[in-house]
């Protein structure tokens, strides 16, 4: 059974729409899994959403303060101590998974479908379309990411929401210019030709014809850039824009370790690790799906 | 089917206006294979362009099943009319599967059940149920000229463009292709334009063929006349004789 | 007369799902005139001529029993030593000129170099038999032409050029492949000719790579037919008229004619023992 099941699966002449699908997902899931590091980063993720889902059921709350039990370094009860409130790292760092994996997840599903959309209509019509929404791109990309993210906070507040807001503001262009790129140098193919001649709309070439061949490339920058996006989250935590106290923010937790840094080290490098870890694993996954990627168009 | 009348064409560049098309006038009729052969630079591929709707006539006109051509045609007419052209690899999209290409043109034109109808044109172009999930980067160039074919057929045009259908083939794999192209103009009925610069194809595929030079239309010969050389336009026997 | 021999060459391609065979013991021996190598695609014609320049990919394994040019192994020369032999004793003509040439220099420009490069020339000697060359192959007016960009030449006149390009080094052994395919009926027919007057007037050896039957017949003295990398017929082009193998029968039968109209092409079907005949 086990063995008719993978020939099922891997089968090149699959009987149905659904199967097909399987198996193409099986064999990008084998280039995946042939490539050692990607295997990592894939496990990285994989670790840091199940911490997210279900890390809080296992450890302790992470604002309750003991403040007998402040400063503690990593032991047999708090592993990876204990911070200035007395308050447990490992179950500050396993909350704050939440708020990691919340962050990098809106900002991607804003950020990727809004430059995609900008980038394939500019590319796609080009003219005076283009030129617009090009030169608005170009604005947003003139200005410093961090600096501009700041300014959104400022005005909008601080929180995590508008934090998220501000990242993703800053974020798009690239997006915007990839998807362009791409669109410009498949928009006068023989094949987007021929789906006109078809009688296709545009909203149909942009959809079914354009988009699925520059999703490939937007989806590997978005993996990306998930670990940059971990990292503008922590900055701005760390400056004290994005997440506010007692929320356990990973930034937030290394720039209220500062001030101990010389002698409770651990307060603030436990966090720093969890975000070094966490950015890791998005790049090594983006690198194995760009090699997936590749697989299939070659 | 097709009437082409005294169409010219102008190219206009900031220098000077470049006429790709004098005065051309065709007529194919219904049920009937039409050649139109030429080298680089005569035109035809400007007149494929004004055929389709794709490029402005600059007078005359073009009429295809009794409907005038414009630019932007409606629906119907893009159904009535389809395309297969040179570069079969480059005309399927790399992200599709085969089903989804035939399937394409059947959800624009909105036709019932799709899954009978690609099944149906994959078995009307000699491919099996085995190449229906495959990638076109996974077929063979015979099996993606195929794929193409199909994909015209699948929404039962009446008239057919071909564009060097076979050039990029192998002789052996063009055989098969021609054969198979024939033999569905025969059972559909269908009316067919092949533009190529091999005057031998051209010959044994259509009933009439004109020779195009420097966009106006040398001569209109039937493909029996040329076989027995009965020629009267100069650069046509330039042409033959080069092709021998 | 420099003499090419191949003996038993086998070249295969690396890949990631193990390696592919693109030749399976291929002899060949050229001691002037002209041999024709015709095949379809994938039959190895065109791995066999960038075996011989050594323009293999790295990817590419070669073997042989015996790949030799002129007192050169190339099987054994170092990269120098190739690098000596191309262009200067063996020249290349590439199928399309749009591509083979440098887009960013001029046509004169890039002749100009291989005089450079091969005889040491400077830049006025360099130029004058660079003109010399464009008018030898028939270019009306090689002043202008030395001049202009290969965009601005027509398919024919950058043929030509390629043609001067692989003439520059004054090779012994001139190997083109395709080189009409990118080129018009009526245009192809004042080439074939330039081409036969360079190579009976300078005594060149020609492999004439094609996958047109009739053109190798017509314009070369041997011929060798390739299929799935394996030699299925070796012949004189006047015994072409009347081939011993089953493939080459099929493959010349399957043109359309303009002498008779056929109610279908021949096709076909492909004989897995046309592969195993040979060891």
């Amino acid at each position: 059974m086990n063995t008719t099941f993978a020939e099922w699966l891997t089968t090149d002449r699959p009987a149905s729409r659904a199967q097909a699908r399987l198996v193409r997902l099986t064999l990008s899931f084998r280039t995946l899994l042939a490539n050692r590091l990607a295997l990592l980063g894939l496990a990285i993720v994989l670790a840091l959403l199940v911490l997210a889902l279900a890390g809080h059921w296992f450890v302790g709350s992470p604002t309750d303060q003991v403040l007998a039990n402040r400063l503690l370094p990593p032991s047999a009860e708090h592993w990876f101590g204990t911070d200035e409130l007395g308050r447990d790292i490992l179950a500050r760092i396993v909350h704050g998974s939440q708020i990691t994996v919340r962050i990098v997840l809106m900002v991607s599903l804003i950020v990727g479908p809004f430059g995609l959309m900008v980038g394939m209509v500019a590319g796609y019509f080009g003219g005076a379309v283009d030129a617009i929404l090009m030169r608005i791109t170009d604005i947003f990309l003139s200005l410093p990411r961090l600096v501009l993210a700041l300014a959104f906070v400022a005005a909008l507040g601080t929180g995590i929401n508008n934090a998220i807001i501000a990242i993703a503001v800053t974020s798009w262009p690239p997006y915007a210019r990839l998807a362009r790129a791409e669109t410009l140098s498949i928009r006068n193919s023989d094949f987007v030709r021929m789906a006109q001649l078809q009688g296709a709309s545009t909203l149909r070439i942009l959809f079914n014809h354009i988009a699925p061949l520059c999703l490939a490339s937007v989806v590997v920058r978005l993996t990306f850039d998930m670990s940059g996006t971990i990292l503008t989250a922590a900055g701005l935590g760390f400056l004290g824009l994005g997440a506010q106290p007692p929320q356990p923010e990973w930034g937030l937790m290394v720039a209220a370790g500062r001030q101990y840094v010389l002698d409770q080290w651990w307060v603030a490098t436990m966090p720093g690790i969890a975000i070094f870890i966490a950015s890791l694993g998005f790049n090594l996954l983006g690198d194995g799906l760009r090699d997936v990627f590749d697989a299939r168009s070659s | 089917m097709i009437e082409i009348e005294s169409v010219s064409v102008d190219f206009h560049t900031k220098l000077r206006t470049v006429r790709a098309l004098k005065d051309v006038s065709l007529s194919v009729p219904q049920g009937t294979v039409f050649g139109l052969v030429g080298e680089s630079g005569s035109g035809k591929t400007t007149l494929l362009r004004a055929m389709m709707g794709l490029t402005a006539v600059s007078s005359g006109g073009v009429k295809i099943a009794g409907e005038a051509v414009r630019q932007n045609p409606p629906l119907a007419f893009r159904r009535r009319v389809q395309m297969v052209m040179q570069d079969c690899y480059a005309s399927l999209n790399p992200a599709h599967t085969v089903d989804q290409i035939i399937g394409e043109p059947l959800a624009i034109h909105r036709f019932d059940n799709p899954e009978k109808r690609i099944l149906q044109a994959l078995k009307d172009v000699g491919l099996g149920p085995e190449h229906r999930f495959r990638f076109p980067h996974q077929l063979s160039g015979g099996q993606r000229q195929r794929v193409a074919i199909a994909r015209c057929l699948a929404i039962e045009p009446q008239v057919m463009l071909l564009d060097e259908p076979t050039s990029a083939l192998d002789v052996s794999i063009q055989a098969e292709i021609v054969n198979l192209v024939m033999r569905l103009q025969q059972q559909k009925g269908l009316t067919l334009f092949i533009i190529s610069h091999d005057l031998p194809l051209v010959t044994h595929m259509c009933d009439r063929l004109a020779i195009m030079r420097k966009g106006m239309v040398r001569e209109v010969i039937t493909s029996q006349d040329l076989i027995e050389r009965k020629v009267e336009d100069d650069y046509t026997k330039v042409l033959l004789s080069a092709s021998l | 007369m420099s003499r090419l021999e191949i003996e038993n060459l086998r070249v295969q391609f690396m890949s990631r799902s193990g390696p592919v065979p693109a030749l399976r013991g291929v002899n060949l021996s050229v001691d002037g005139g002209r041999v024709g190598i015709v095949g379809e695609s994938g039959s190895g014609k065109s791995t066999m001529g960038r075996a011989i320049m050594g323009l293999l990919p790295l990817t590419a394994q070669v073997s042989a029993s015996r790949f030799r040019f002129a007192d050169v192994d190339l099987l054994a020369a170092s990269a120098a030593k190739k690098r000596a032999l191309r262009g200067r004793r063996i020249g290349l003509i590439m199928q399309d000129p749009r591509y083979a040439l440098n887009p960013v220099m001029t046509a004169g420009a890039q002749i100009a170099e291989c005089f450079r490069l091969h005889h040491g020339l400077v830049c006025r000697a360099a130029k004058s038999r660079a003109l010399d060359l464009l008018a030898a192959v028939r270019i009306n007016d090689p002043e202008t032409a030395y001049d202009q960009y290969p965009h601005q030449l027509s398919g024919g006149m950058g043929q030509r050029v390629m043609i001067a390009i692989a003439l520059a080094g004054e090779p012994e052994l001139l190997i083109a492949d395709e080189p009409t395919s990118a080129l018009d009926a009526s245009v192809r027919t004042s080439f074939l000719g330039l081409l036969d007057q360079i190579i009976r007037e300078r005594g060149m050896s020609l492999i004439l790579i094609s996958h047109d039957l009739n053109l190798v017949a017509n314009f070369c003295d041997r011929v060798v037919v390739l299929y799935g990398g394996q030699v299925m017929e070796e012949c004189t082009a006047t015994d072409l008229a009347a081939p011993h193998h089953a493939y080459t029968r099929a493959l010349a039968a399957c043109r359309p004619s303009l002498t008779e109209r056929l109610p279908e092409l021949r096709t076909f079907t492909r004989d897995p023992a046309w592969l195993e005949a040979q060891p």
